[in-house]
């Protein structure tokens, strides 16, 4: 090993991200997620936050809604309650698959072998990469 | 053109990566590993003792050996 390297994933891709929701979405039985809304979130739904998506609680089965809402440097932002532990669950997992995509397009573009590494449940834990 | 190597890219459960450079070293490895950057925030970046290492030399051509003066 000549280097290592730790990355805080950041999403700001519509299109991955919208890739890595359906992924979720299927692979954890939710149904369905939607696009450019409100969602309502906070104590009693009191707080209304502009979302690029969301997936409603009745698919979750949590809390509150999941929302990801897009800033103007076009990152986007997880809106979810810090003790929807569901929401949180579903967050991370589709957060993990937008990482895993995006790592995966990059490395191809930059001429990369891909060999993804896979758990029982169909997500990824590790890609690994080779040039020649 | 960058030598020959590998990459392990690890995805933790909150979804972040630990990049693992291995087979390249010095300026190289980090131009080969540079692209990594595009995929978030760094927040380690982390050169190990093989980083530093000279690549092994490659053997010599020996042009025109047989029949030389020696």
């Amino acid at each position: 090993m000549s280097k290592y390297k730790r990355i805080k994933t950041k999403i700001t891709s519509a299109d991955l991200l919208r890739q890595a929701l359906q992924e979720v979405v299927t692979r954890e039985g939710l149904g369905a997620f939607e696009e450019g809304d409100l969602i309502a979130h906070g104590y009693r739904s009191s707080q209304a936050t502009p979302v690029r998506f969301v997936i409603r609680k009745r698919h979750l089965l949590a809390y509150g809604d999941l929302g990801f809402a897009q800033a103007l440097d076009d990152t986007f932002t997880i809106v979810v309650d810090d003790l929807d532990r569901r929401g949180q669950h579903v967050a991370r997992e589709v957060k993990r698959s937008y990482a895993v995509l995006e790592a995966t397009r990059k490395a191809q573009a930059q001429g990369y072998t891909v060999s993804p590494v896979k758990d029982e449940m169909g997500r990824t834990l590790e890609l690994r990469l080779r040039r020649y | 053109m960058t030598q020959p190597h590998g990459i392990t890219l690890t995805f933790d459960e909150e979804g972040n990566i630990t990049a693992v450079v291995e087979g390249i070293a010095g300026p190289s490895c980090s131009e080969a590993s540079a692209w990594l950057d595009e995929l978030g925030d760094i927040e380690q970046d982390v050169a190990t003792p093989d980083y530093y290492t000279t690549p092994a030399a490659q053997p010599a051509h020996i042009i025109g050996g047989e029949g030389g003066a020696w």
